[in-house]
This record gives structure tokens, sequence and C-alpha cells, in this order.
């Protein structure tokens, strides 16, 4: 029965997976932090369960869920091209929340915290993906080409003029890269996987309601891909495997009914405090030479 | 470092194996509870969680069932769909649990298709029905908030209690229930939704006011209704609060403060909630949890009749005959009324509760 | 009549976000360090107040002088600790460390405390004081009374004093500043310990309104936030502006839109300045925007 546990871990390792890839080639390559990601795996989600359910073959939600989601990717976009890092990533911030929002209010479309119960497993080519080594073997396929793809975009053309975007953004125009149409491709992009990733947790679940996608989500993503190193595809993995299994040693540790909840959250915030203080770089990291750590000007 | 990195993925993923192998213990009769232990949903989490360990450690005290002791597994679901599957796949595949408790209906709808699978009984204190057509072990063991609010509203529709009604509510669940319940009786209801975990409502009554709605129903936890009592007294809006339940609505540490705008609250609920906070079991639940004297006790009372129900079940079946502990559940009476809420045996897997409208006066709480 | 009460609901809302606003400006202006924790170094101060007002029986505006030196000690722990270490790391570490302090605090204090409301003893609730339309309580005017005294107080550190006019220079230009012979680090301290000092005294009025439970400054936080951007960063007019700003758009938004999405308010508020202001109402042009 252990091997179910483990199973089910592995397959929210590779949906993460998949969202801190996405993410950091918007934050790691690109210097864009993104705090509204999360907002991109709900609108893949509920994208793919509304058309799923209303009739649709599964790989049409599939499909469906990263192309609106990289549509809302290159409306956020927007800002991006005007605004700086920090100021971006409050903007982020914002869209991501407003998307929550219409989630909860918007009850026409996604029965706001009612939530969407009884969502289909994928069916594909003739077969159901309904136990857990089936939807595994589909979550780590997706994974490995996510991994194919966006390491053949970032290793290059496209992943240098993004990292020099991260540089330094002046330069990067000056050489003749067009600065806003990489911004929205990068936005896209990273979009568009979350979106795959969004399709593939709400077709495992089962379930899903604005509950599972608030800004909680969008920090554990940007911890995995902290810890595992800005600026690496294999960084984000191995962020995910090790934050998707950092709680989990906990719930052996016996407490008191009254004091296990608060307790294990201080444990785990120290953990964190701990490790970032630790290896602030990551893992596997890159040296990064621009960045906003010196002052404004 | 990439040596580091193995360490500490080996490390992590060594304990999780280790532990898990030697958890299997055949002389004890394993229980699983996920519900929010932190964060705003505790409130009621937690009583629910202090009940159940109240009842299993009178039961282990006495010899356990059929001479096996009780043993519960406590995750925290946090009110959110992925903490709570992590930790219900956790509790199954890890221990092996005869049943699991839940609270909120958000984790009941999460962890349903898993215990369905393993056809174990998933007894759910939600406020609504909508799991038990999906999943045939699924038992309601809490107040139904569709009919519930619907007789409040009838009560207060044909005792004249308001002359226009509107709904004062955080966007969950249950309150989305007990809106459709209150619009069965009433069909002209203003609306005036807020986020969860907002707790300034001067804006919003003022608008009620203005629309000239002069009693608002709500379902909501203790840290919201002080805030809508007390902003309602402030401002000296002449409005009437209809909520569901009574215990939870002016619970003891709430009934001390004395609002003038208590008056006139118009409630349902399933026990009497003075005489709840004076029972025997409420007497027995503040001496072993001494923190929780404000706590609303009726979920103390729910998460101890979980247990009892099981209790009776797995005495009469034995734990390994599934089909027997579902039936004996489905057919549960309640004869020996020891029952702390006072319920009458499940219909449809539906608890039966007895429900009365209270109304809230200079003396407290009257039954109607 | 009705608008008049708008008004002063915003008011009231804004006066509680202002005081953590102000404390946002000044840390993210020399920082440029999302303070994601400073809402629960409010939230610490409330129940400080709490312990010293209910617990020990002294009158409350002991508890609020006990809360802000507590709010002080804190916000100093927390930049010793949490934020200095990563000083060289890019900003977005100190973020993540700033969210481990949020998650750190709220768990500790429910852990201490519960997650039960609690309430200062503040006398029977009763009808507010009726004027020129409106109707306001005696806990309100209060509140919005030590809020305007300690933005006057802030102005007076900011303008006046030299360790204030050393931390406009660091948030100008840090290197500068040190080339200049300022002790950036101890600058730092300072701006923590007064800005937090200052979200003390917040938490311990918006406790009052409010009352107290370890989530309640989450949200205010957030708010204060988008208030520190419209207002203009690092300006604490700005701040101050744009914590009445976003209270009042509040209050006056959900009377016209769908009250579920008051927190959307705010946002979209934001996003609308960021977009074709970013500066903010007070700020220098150059802010927020790529070079």
């Amino acid at each position: 029965m252990i091997e179910a546990y483990l199973l089910h871990l592995l397959i929210l390792i590779c949906i993460y997976a998949i969202l801190s890839m996405s993410l950091t080639l918007l934050t790691g390559y690109t210097g864009m932090l993104n705090l509204g990601h999360a907002a991109f795996f709900a609108i893949g989600a509920y994208a793919s369960v509304l058309l799923v359910m209303a009739g649709f073959p599964f790989w049409l939600g599939f499909l469906a869920a990263g192309g609106v989601a990289a549509l809302f990717g290159v409306l956020l976009s927007i800002p991006s091209l005007r605004l700086r890092g920090d100021f971006l990533a409050i903007a982020t911030l914002a869209f991501g929340e407003i998307i929550r929002s219409i989630m909860l209010n918007w009850t026409e479309l996604t029965r706001g915290p009612l939530g969407i119960p009884g969502i289909p497993k994928p069916e594909l080519f003739g077969i159901v993906f309904d136990s857990m080594l089936t939807y595994f073997v589909l979550t780590i396929v997706v994974v490995l080409a996510t991994y194919v793809v966006l390491k053949y975009l970032l290793d290059g053309k496209f992943g240098i003029a993004l990292k020099a975007i991260r540089e330094n953004e002046l330069i990067a125009e000056s050489l003749g890269k067009d600065v806003k149409m990489l911004k929205m491709q990068a936005f896209a992009i990273s979009a568009l996987f979350a979106g795959f990733a969004g399709s593939l947790f709400a077709h495992y679940i089962t379930f899903i309601d604005p509950s599972s996608f608030t800004l909680s989500e969008t920090v554990l993503v940007l911890l995995m891909v902290v810890l595992g190193g800005l600026g690496s595809l294999v960084g984000s993995i191995a962020g995910a495997i090790i934050l998707i299994l950092l709680p989990e040693p906990l719930r052996f540790i016996g407490l008191p009914s009254s004091m296990v909840g608060q307790l294990r959250q201080i444990i785990y915030a120290g953990l964190l405090i701990v490790l970032i203080i630790k290896r602030p770089k990551g893992l596997f990291g890159e040296q990064w030479f621009g960045g906003i750590v010196s002052d404004s000007s | 470092m990439k040596n580091t990195k193995i360490l500490i993925f080996t490390a992590l993923l060594s304990v999780v194996l280790l532990s898990g192998c030697s958890q299997i213990q055949n002389d004890e009769i394993e229980i699983g509870v996920v519900t929010p232990l932190t964060g705003n949903g505790a409130t009621l989490g937690k009583p629910m969680v202090e009940g159940m360990e109240l009842a299993i450690s009178e039961i282990n005290s006495q010899g356990g069932i059929n001479g096996k002791q009780l043993k519960l597994h406590i995750e925290d679901g946090k009110l959110e769909g992925q903490a709570t599957t992590n930790a219900t796949q956790f509790i199954l595949n890890v221990h092996n649990p005869k049943a699991m408790v839940t609270l909120y209906h958000v984790d009941a709808e999460v962890m349903s298709p898993l215990t369905k699978q393993e056809k174990i009984p998933l007894l759910h204190a939600s406020f609504a029905r909508s799991i038990l057509p999906k999943d045939p072990y699924a038992f309601k063991i809490n107040f139904d908030a569709v009919d519930g609010c619907k007789q409040l509203v009838e009560y207060a529709k044909e005792n004249n209690k308001y002359r226009k009604l509107g709904a004062l509510m955080s966007r969950v669940a249950y309150n989305e229930y007990c809106l459709q319940g209150a619009k069965e009786v009433e069909s002209s209801i203003e609306e005036y939704w807020y986020v969860f975990g907002n707790t300034d409502f001067k804006t919003l009554l003022l608008k009620a006011k203005e629309d000239g709605v002069d009693a608002l129903l709500t379902v909501g936890i203790d840290f919201e209704y002080i805030e809508m009592y007390k902003q309602m007294a402030e401002l000296g809006y002449d409005i009437d609060l209809f909520c569901a339940t009574a215990s939870e609505c002016i619970n003891p540490g709430l009934e001390s403060k004395n609002y003038p705008s208590f008056q006139g609250t118009v409630s349902v609920d399933f026990v009497h909630p003075r005489e709840m906070d004076k029972s025997a079991f409420a007497q027995k639940y503040y001496a072993a949890y001494p923190n929780s004297k404000n706590a609303v006790v009726t979920y103390a009372g729910i998460g101890y009749d979980a247990i009892t129900i099981l209790k009776d079940a797995f005495t009469e079946c034995g734990v390994a005959d599934q089909e027997c502990v579902q039936s004996a559940l489905e057919s549960y009476k309640n004869e020996k009324r020891d029952s702390v809420i006072g319920t009458l045996g499940f219909e449809d897997r539906v608890l039966k509760l007895d429900y009365d409208i209270y109304e809230f006066n200079e003396n407290g709480w009257q039954l109607k | 009549m009705v608008f008049q009460q708008l008004v002063v609901n915003g008011i009231i809302a804004g006066s509680e976000y202002a005081l953590l606003a102000i404390g946002l400006t000044l840390i993210f202006g020399i920082l440029r360090i999302i303070h994601f924790a400073h809402g629960e170094v409010a939230m610490v101060g409330a129940y400080v107040a709490f312990v010293v007002s209910v617990s020990l029986g002294l009158p409350l505006p002991v508890g609020f002088v006990v809360a802000i030196c507590f709010g002080a000690l804190l916000g100093m722990a927390v930049n010793r600790f949490a934020f200095k270490p990563l000083r060289k790391q890019h900003v977005w570490i100190g973020l993540i460390a700033a969210i481990a302090v949020s998650i750190l605090l709220q768990n500790i204090i429910a852990l201490f405390f519960g997650n039960e409301i609690k309430t200062y003893n503040l006398g029977p609730v009763e009808k507010g004081m009726e004027m020129f339309g409106f109707i306001i309580t005696k806990t309100q005017v209060l509140i919005i009374v030590v809020a305007v005294a300690l933005m006057i107080l802030t102005w007076f550190f900011i303008k006046k004093t030299k360790t204030g006019q050393q931390a406009r220079a660091v948030a100008d230009n840090r290197h500068l500043a040190e080339s200049l012979g300022i002790d950036s680090e101890k600058v730092i301290a300072s701006t923590f310990a007064f800005g937090s000092a200052l979200a003390a005294a917040g938490g311990v009025l918006i406790a009052m309104e409010t009352n107290l439970d370890p989530m309640m400054g989450l949200m205010p936080n957030i708010k204060a936030f988008a208030a520190v951007i419209v207002g203009g960063v690092g300006s604490v007019p700005g701040a101050i502006l744009g914590s009445y700003f976003i209270g009042l758009t509040e209050n006056i938004g959900i009377w016209y839109l769908p009250s579920g999405y008051k927190d959307a308010i705010a946002f979209f508020i934001l996003i609308v300045f960021l977009l074709f202001r970013p500066q903010g109402i007070l700020g220098k042009k150059k802010e927020g925007i790529e070079q």
C-alpha cells in the first residue's frame, strides 16, 4: 500500500516539475518574477475540466488548457513591457488574485466555492488512465516532453536571448533583440506548460475548487525554482522533488492534536529559512551578474 | 553539491519508506481524520478532533472494541484541496484505517473518491448532501444547510419576522447550500457576498439597510459573527440576523458580551445551545481541553458521536467485514441513546437530527 | 447620508492600512523587499497588547506602548536574522525568507493563543455617535486620531531627524550614501525598527476594531502594499494617500459593484496604477519603469 502513496507523491512531483520548469523559464531565464503563476495553473485546470465535462475528448481539453493559459500569459506580458522587475512582480501578484476572485465569484461558470466534482479520468487512444500507475506514466511522459522542448528552446538562441534580457535589457535591445516579442513569448510558453500541468492536476484529483489555486501554490512553485537553482531545468525538477517530499517526514512525528498543525508549520517554515540562508543560490543555480540586488538606478 | 542533493533525497525517501513499513499493527483499529487544524477553518476542526480523541480514550480505557484499542490518525487539511488530498492518500496508504472522518464540504469532495475506492466509510460533517449519491460509503453527520435554512426561513416568513430578507454570506460551499434552501421558501433574497476571511461588514450592512432589508441570513464562523453583531450594534441598524446553527452563532463566549444586536436573532439548531454548554459532555470536554472553553462544543459532540457510531458498528461486526460494517452503519438507530448531539440514527445515510427554531432575547436562546 | 457613511468607512479602513503602509514603503524603498511578514508584525503587536491588557490587567494604553516597543524589536530581529544574511542575494530570496517568517509568526501565535477570536476589554458595545449624517464609534475616532498622530510623527522623523534623512539617502542610492560615510546597515536596522513599531501600533488599532486572530495581518498587509504602490514607493505621504485611496475606493466600489469582488478592486486599482502611473501619485518619474 505504501507504493500507492509513493506513486501519489511521484505524480504530484511530476505535475509540479512541469509547473516549476515553466516558472523557471520566466523567472530563472528571463528574470521576470511571476507571483501570479498559480493563475495559469488554475486557468488550465478549469479550461480542461469544463471542456471535458461538456463532452469534448481529453486531448482537446489538455491542449485547450495550455492554449487558454497561454492567451492569459500574453495578457500578463503586457505590463512586463513597461515595468521593472519588482514592480512587475507586484503586477503579477495582483493579476493572480484577480483571477482567483473571478474563479470564486463567477459561479455560473466555475460553480465558485462549490467546486467541480466528478472530473473524469483522461481517455486517450482508447486507454482510460484510471489507475495510479497509468496516470504516473501519463504525467512522466508530459514531464519528459516538457523537459525536451524547453531544453531545446533554452539551449538555443531563444534561451540566450532571454538570458540577455535578464542580465541587462538595454544591452539586449541595443544588440537587436526584439525584447517585447521575446517577453511575450516567454510568458506565453511559461503559461502554456503551466496550463498543461493544471489539466493533469484536475483530472488526477477529480475535484477542483478555488482553494487549490491560491498564492500558497505560487509560493510553493517559486520555492522549487529558487531552491533548485534559478535558470536550471534540472534544478526545477530537483526543487519539485525536494519540496513535495519535505513535509512528508513531518507526518511521522507524533504530536498532540492541539499542537500538531501549528508545530508542523513552524518546523516547515524554520527549515525553509535555514535552507534559503544556507543555499541561497539553490542546488543547481547559475551565477547572475545583473538583477535587482543593488540599488534602483 | 550534487552529492548533498542525492543524500537529502535518499534520506527523505528512506524515512518515508522505513516509517511506513513499521506501521502495520494488527491489534489496533485505526481511524483517520483530515480537517483544518490551522487557519480559519480550525475553529471547528479542532473541537471535532478533540471530541473524537475524548471518545477514543474513553473506549480504550474500557478495554477497546472486542479487545482491540482504537487509534486516531490526525492530519491537517488546511481547508485546501491539495493538502487534504495528500493527507488522505497518506493515511489510506501508510496506515490501515477502517473509517475516515472529515468536516468541511470541500475536504469531503476531495476525500470521497479515495475512500470510496477502499470501500471504507467516510463520515463527513459537511452541510450538504451532494456527496452521498456518488459515494455509497459516505455518511453525513451534521446539520443540513439546505433543509435547515429552509426551515429557518419558513418559520421566519410564517411568523412575520421580516419584511425584506437579505443574505450576508461568504463565498463558501455551506452558504451556497443555505441560500439554495432559503430560496425554496423565499424567492426574493438580496445577496451581499463577501470574501471568506473578511471582517469589515460596515458598508455591506449600510447597503442592506438602504435596500430596505431588515433581516440577514448567514452561516458563519465565530470571527465573522462577532464582527457582524458588533458592527450592527455600533451602526444602530435595525437588522436581525438569521443564522445557522444557533450554537455557532452566539456561542457561550460571545453570549457573555451582551451585544444589543443579539436581540431578535432567529436561528436553527439540532441541540439547545445553552443546554449543550451546560451538559455533562461539555463539562467532560472542558476538563479534558481547558483551552477550549469558548469552543463550539457542538463540534466536539459531533466528533465524539462519530466515534460512538463507529464503535457500535465495529462491535457488532468486527473490523474485517466491510459489508457488515456498512449495513450496520446504514441501520444505526442510536438505540442506546448515548449520542451527545441527539441523533435518531441514519436515514439514507444522513444523520437524522431534530431541528428546532430558536430566538434570542433578554434571557438568551429560547426554543420556539 | 449614505455617501458620508461610505466616506467614513473608507477613512477608517484607510487609517488602518496607512499604519502598515508607512513601514512598508520605508522598507521597500530601501531594500526593495516585499515584506510579506509586515502584517504578522502588526498581528504580534496586537497580541502583545492583549497579554498586557487582558491577561495582566493593565490599561490598554500601556499595552499599546509595550506593543510598539516589542514591534520595533521584532522588526529588528526579523531584519537581522532573516533579511540581513540574504542581503547580497537576489531580492526574491528575501521575499521567500519573508514568507517563511510570516508562516512562522502566524503559527507561533496560534500555538500559544489558539485560533479562536480574542478581544480587548473595551467596555460594552453601543451605538456610535451620530454626526453630519454618519455614525462613528469612539474607538473608530480614536483609530483615526492615533493614526494621524503617528503619521505626523513619521513625517517629523523622516524630515527632521538625522536617521530619517540618512534613510532617504540610502533609499535613493545606497552605494552613494555609503561612500559618503553613512552606515547603511544601521540605517536599515532603524528603518525596520521604526516601520515595525508603526505596524505594531496599527495592529493594536485594527484589533480594537475587528478583534484578534492569528490571520488578522494577512489581508491588511496586502492592501497596504497596494497603497504603497498607488501612493508612490518610498514616499510616506504617498503611502498615506494611497491607503486612504484604497480604503475609499473599496467601500465605494462595493456599493456599485458585486461585493464579492472587494479584494479584486484593490488589486485592479493596483494594476491600473502600475500600467499607467507606476511611480504612484506622489512618486518620482523614474520609479518602476524599465530604463
